[in-house]
């Protein structure tokens, strides 16, 4: 799977940063963001609904893991979106074959002033 | 019907089975995992009697589904039926998330369109008939419809979150490793190792797996599950020898399930036909009168991986009323066999109107169904 980051570093002003993960496409997919004070958000598939989490101000490093899965019965397409505070920080966009599952990573640094 | 539209039709069934064939993969599939709970309905052979009941199986929509009927006795002709749920094919636009949060979408995805053709005898002479019916079918609790329960379970899939965060954590773990600003680049090439490392494969395949054992633990084959459904249909009838096409039967029917038991099913269904042509005037003038058949069917599965189920059906069927309808048995006994996924055998003794219609006769009938691979409704639970 191919993630395309769209920016390296994030800047957002704390301390409520919102982090929306959402996808579009019909297969199955899985969104994880993790933060490293060990904040997770994650998505499977249900109703797109922001997060948000309160981070005292700082840098972090975070890391989106994207995986979709084609067992058949609920297409193929992935259209997924990382956004956090307000920015698309990375998506991707491609098909899994039936019977197969795709997954992709991407990193990125978050600065909350 | 000429002979040449029927070869259009059944090169349209070939070619619907052969794609959905070619849809299906050798690996371990949740398809694999799939169930195929009842040998489906053919609404518009219900209206030419071509099953001989009067009792359609809500509780298995398909989509896409054949009906074979063998002729059997002089009066009895073969038969066939195909169905369609337009939107449960592999072509459809919809989302899961739309079926799952819109009753209306779930509804549109339950409404299949079928046809079904066979012969008869009137008067001594030969006819066809045909019809069309639309059915929608609707899970009373959407919890119940299988591939709700499918999708649910892989939302609330607490191991694939926990195999992704870890996936999520070891590309951190790289990242602060570095103990240095990054750049994009440098981010990008380490991510791209990341990701082709066996930890990360292996973790993939696990999050894999535990999707599928996510969706086959969260519901059982729940063959039973309350149900309603309703069908609007239209039939004709023309000699073989020429002459008009006439109207075989207008009906609006209303059909239901619900469990008796963990081992059994009630089915009910009314059908209203408010053009029923009384056969038993053909070849002269036909007449016509409205009418309403009632009939109901209980269901025995001995257990929840048997194939096999017994059937005990009755109906308000006269053999003093000549229509179509009419036809379906009074009372059978009869099994419903899965002999392959997909593929269902149909066989029913009872008393029904005789050849002749001036009285009742013991009759055997045997049907075959056919759905090539049922690819969305059936996404879920363990083989039945």
């Amino acid at each position: 799977m191919q993630i395309v980051r769209k920016t390296s570093h994030v800047i957002v002003t704390g301390p409520r940063v919102a982090v929306t993960l959402f996808d579009i496409g019909k297969a199955q997919v899985s969104i994880t963001l993790a933060l490293s004070d060990g904040t997770l958000f994650s998505y499977t598939g249900g109703a797109t609904r922001p997060s948000e989490t309160l981070l005292p101000p700082g840098n972090y490093e975070c890391a989106a893991v994207i995986s979709a899965f084609n067992h058949g019965a609920f297409g193929d397409q992935y259209d997924s979106t990382v956004n956090v505070g307000g920015q698309t920080v990375a998506t991707a966009q491609g098909s899994v074959q039936v019977g197969q599952h795709d997954s992709g990573a991407v990193s990125f640094a978050l600065t909350v002033q | 019907m000429s002979g040449g539209r029927n070869r259009w039709v059944l090169a349209g069934a070939i070619l619907a089975s052969g794609l959905a064939f070619a849809d299906k993969a050798p690996s371990e599939l949740l398809q694999d995992y799939l169930v195929d709970i009842g040998a489906g309905p053919v609404s518009a052979a219900e209206l030419l009697g071509v099953p001989a009941t009067a009792v359609t199986n809500v509780q298995a929509l398909k989509d896409f589904n054949v009906l074979f009927k063998p002729a059997s006795g002089s009066d009895q002709k073969a038969g066939f039926g195909l169905e369609i749920t337009p939107l449960r094919t592999r072509w459809s636009r919809m989302t899961a998330r739309q079926y799952i949060d819109n009753p209306g979408a779930r509804l549109l995805a339950s409404t299949s369109i079928s046809f079904a053709k066979n012969g008869a005898k009137y008067g001594g002479a030969d006819y066809t008939q045909q019809a069309l019916a639309l059915h929608v079918s609707h899970y009373i609790d959407k919890k119940d419809d299988p591939i709700v329960a499918a999708h649910m379970a892989f939302e609330d899939c607490a191991r694939l979150n926990r195999i992704e965060a870890q996936k999520a954590q070891g590309l951190l773990a790289l990242i602060a490793a570095e103990k240095r600003e990054l750049t994009g680049q440098e981010r990008d090439k380490i991510t791209a190792t990341y990701v082709t490392s066996a930890a990360f494969v292996k973790l993939a395949e696990d999050a894999d797996k535990a999707v599928q054992a996510c969706v086959a633990a969260a519901a059982k084959a729940k063959w039973n599950s309350p149900l309603v459904g309703a069908t609007i249909g239209n039939a004709w009838v023309q000699a073989d020898a020429g002459g008009p096409r006439l109207t075989l039967a207008r009906s609006l029917s209303l059909s239901a399930v619900y469990p008796a038991g963990d081992s059994g099913a009630v089915n009910f269904v009314v059908r209203r036909s408010a053009k029923a042509l009384d056969a038993s005037t053909l070849p002269g003038t036909p007449a016509y009168k409205s009418q309403t058949l009632v009939a109901g069917r209980y269901t025995y599965r001995g257990s929840e991986n048997s194939d096999l189920f017994g059937i005990v059906e009755v109906s308000n069927a006269r053999h003093s009323d000549g229509s179509a309808s009419n036809a379906a048995f009074k009372y059978a006994l009869g099994v419903d066999k899965r002999v392959a996924e997909g593929f269902w055998l149909e066989f029913r003794v009872g008393r029904a109107r005789s050849g002749t219609g001036t009285n009742d006769e013991t009759k055997a009938l045997f049907n075959v169904k056919w759905s090539p691979t049922p690819s969305l409704p059936t996404v879920w639970g363990a083989k039945p």
